[in-house]
């Protein structure tokens, strides 16, 4: 996940073992799909697919992968190529995992591996067409991971509990007080304070920004948000929250509008039809959530 | 935070993203409204054969009956993020004998005369619908054409469904109105009327419900009513009422096992009409998933009482009249199998079906009709899906 995760369920004690088998379930898929989904693990089937990157070699997938990899392409379609799972070659010259940056200079040669029309996707298989290009479903992966967390609690029968996979949040009914679950949202300029708080019920919030990993080049500290079209860090918002029914969706709208300037961020915002909040690079908070937030 | 978080669902940007979603298990219920993620191609093709009647039921004419092929073909698009536009085409080619009339035989018994020499007709129906999503619902229109030498229609229909705030029951309702003109060919058999016309009209509603993540049940009503000329030109005893008024009783069920990767499914239909004829429908399906293969077999039961009109020999005397055999007190049984194969985009399925009908089958009291139909259907198809 990248970060802590937790799910919190409240229930009547006679439901503590059906809970605690939940919790089990929900935590084995966890697992399952991050050994499927993480480009970070060297078995996972994302991983795979990367290693055959240039073969003409097809890598089977399953129908969750597929649709996952069909909402990428729709993202990327919608965004007019911000939103690229692709942009993972990058890692070649950014690396947010080991800290380390390579040569800026080879930066033209990476972006000829990068566009999502160099993925084939069939019903039941998937290839790279170039050597080098490489998937990456963080853009989607963790939120898909608390959207289905949260079907899991419900199919079970629960209907009150909290999923949240470092700052990714899905909410469940009320909170313990009866109440909805306030949900803060961090400041960006100091990421360990909640900048304002949210109340959300049997809906999801996403936070994207360029403070969640940084690696320092020359004077500067840069986010982690690289524009694909040109594999450069971004200099958009510094935070987006979205809310929404569920997190894919809100996770997907905040990302493409934190690698947007901020006037056209704010249009992608509205044309979502969400409520959502921005944070620009000189503090200045805007949006929705903003009237419906407490301090 | 408002009391309900926006769902973005009346946004073309949301419902795009929601699409492909769709298909995962964890958006389903949220998503079912949005317009088709796909553009989708697709030919069909059914060849239908009736089997030839009994050489003892045959009091003059061809032992032969009809049979049909039935081709086709229709497009679905998205066009825009609420909106889904289809066209149906499809053509019958129709060929065979049918019973003109039934009489006494040699033997005492009722037997049938045939329609003479083999006849054959061509149908093609056109048809557009055009459907409009919205964040809880949609709501489909309709316009058909029907056309053919001795037949034509024009047919209307409007549908919509509606989500509850769960997504977990969905009600729908729909009304239709045809216009028909009967203009039939008289070179075959000697025929009583030149052009006659007919009106029906049909309202329908229903509510599915999510049990569970494996569970749906559904359940609907339908009326149908139809004024005008109902009789059968081509029968030389027949005389139905000018109106007949039919109500429908539907329901079904399925359950997802997911330990055998299959969905069972269970349907059944309760039928009533104003002539008199009141039906039952028992419908048994298994949907096997076989990794890019879905093999589904299954049986139906059908059972029918006859019209109030209805007799083997029909009497003339009487008001109304007809021999038939659709009329008629019967039972039959249907055993399938359809098979779907997923190659990437294109979707291939080929079905089989034997159908069987028998006098003593049935649950219903009545004589039997001496030209009850067997048939044979066979249909194979090919889907293609595109961006």
């Amino acid at each position: 996940m990248g970060g802590p995760a937790q799910v919190r369920l409240i229930h009547p004690p006679s439901e503590t073992p059906a809970a605690e088998r939940l919790l089990d379930t929900v935590g084995h898929r966890m697992v399952e799909m991050e050994a499927k989904l993480s480009r970070y693990q060297p078995d996972s089937l994302v991983s795979q697919i990367n290693r055959r990157a240039g073969s003409g070699r097809y890598t089977r997938i399953d129908t969750e992968t597929r649709q996952l990899l069909e909402t990428c392409r729709t993202l990327w379609q919608e965004s007019d190529g911000l939103f690229d799972p692709t942009a993972g070659a990058l890692r070649q010259i950014w690396d947010f995992q080991s800290g380390s940056i390579g040569d800026p200079t080879e930066l033209s040669e990476v972006l000829a591996l990068i566009g999502f029309e160099g993925v084939s996707l069939h019903h039941d298989g998937v290839m790279l067409e170039k050597s080098g290009m490489e998937l990456d479903l963080g853009g989607i992966g963790k939120e898909y991971a608390a959207d289905v967390a949260a079907s899991l609690i419900r199919e079970a029968g629960f209907t009150q509990g909290l999923v949240d996979f470092a700052g990714d949040i899905v909410a469940l009914g009320n909170n313990y007080t009866g109440a909805a679950w306030d949900i803060g949202i961090r400041d960006p300029s100091i990421p360990e304070r909640a900048l304002l708080t949210v109340a959300l019920k049997d809906a999801a919030i996403a936070t994207s920004g360029g403070y969640f990993r940084t690696l320092e080049h020359g004077p500067n500290q840069v986010s982690h948000l690289l524009d694909p079209r040109t594999g450069w860090p971004v200099t958009g918002p510094s935070s987006v929250s979205v809310a929404a029914r569920h997190c894919l969706i809100a996770g997907a709208i905040s990302t493409v509008a934190c690698l947007k300037p901020i006037d056209s961020a704010r249009e992608w915002l509205e044309r979502s039809g969400l409520d959502w909040l921005m944070v620009s690079p000189e503090g200045e908070v805007t949006g929705p959530l903003l009237e419906q937030s407490r301090s | 935070m408002s009391e309900r978080t926006k769902t973005g669902f009346d946004s073309p940007l949301v419902r795009s993203i929601g699409a492909t979603l769709s298909a995962l298990p964890a958006y389903q219920s949220a998503f079912a409204d949005a317009p088709p993620a796909f553009t989708e191609v697709g030919i069909r093709h059914s060849h239908y054969s009736e089997d030839s009647l009994d050489a003892s039921a045959v009091i003059f004419g061809s032992r032969s009956r009809y049979d049909i092929d039935v081709t086709q073909l229709w497009i679905e698009a998205p066009v825009g993020g609420s909106w889904s536009v289809a066209l149906d085409v499809q053509n019958d080619a129709m060929s065979g004998a049918s019973p003109w009339f039934v009489g006494v035989g040699l033997d005492g018994e009722p037997g049938v005369v045939m329609s003479g020499a083999s006849i054959k007709d061509n149908r093609v129906e056109v048809g557009v619908t055009t459907r409009y999503f919205w964040a809880d619902g949609n709501a489909g229109l309709a316009i058909s054409h029907s056309d053919e030498d001795d037949y034509r229609a024009l047919s209307f229909a409007f549908d919509a469904s509606w989500n509850s705030d769960d997504n977990a029951r969905t009600w729908t309702a729909s009304a239709s109105r045809s216009n028909d003109t009967v203009t039939p060919v008289k070179e075959r058999i000697p025929v009583f009327i030149d052009e006659e016309s007919l009106q029906t009209q049909s309202l329908y509603f229903g509510v599915s419900q999510i049990l569970s993540r494996t569970q749906i049940v559904r359940i609907g009503l339908s009326y149908t009513m139809s004024e005008g000329y109902l009789t059968d030109p081509y029968k030389f005893a027949d005389h139905r009422p000018e109106d007949h008024d039919r109500w429908t009783l539907s329901s079904g069920y399925r359950q997802f096992y997911s330990a055998l990767d299959g969905a069972l499914q269970v349907d059944y239909r309760l039928y009533s009409d104003s002539w008199g004829t009141d039906s039952h429908t028992v419908e048994v399906g298994w949907h096997q998933n076989l990794g890019r293969h879905v093999l589904a077999p299954y049986l139906r039961y059908y059972t029918q009482s006859e019209a109030d009109f209805f007799s083997p020999i029909a009497n003339r005397e009487a008001d109304y009249y007809a021999d038939d055999y659709r009329l008629s007190s019967y039972g039959a049984l249907t055993a399938g199998l359809r098979w779907t194969v997923q190659l990437g985009d294109w979707q291939i399925e080929t079905q089989a079906e034997r159908y069987q009908s028998d006098g003593g089958w049935g649950l219903f009291s009545g004589e039997e009709a001496p030209a009850l139909v067997d048939f044979w259907r066979a249909t194979v198809g090919l889907t293609w899906r595109f961006d």
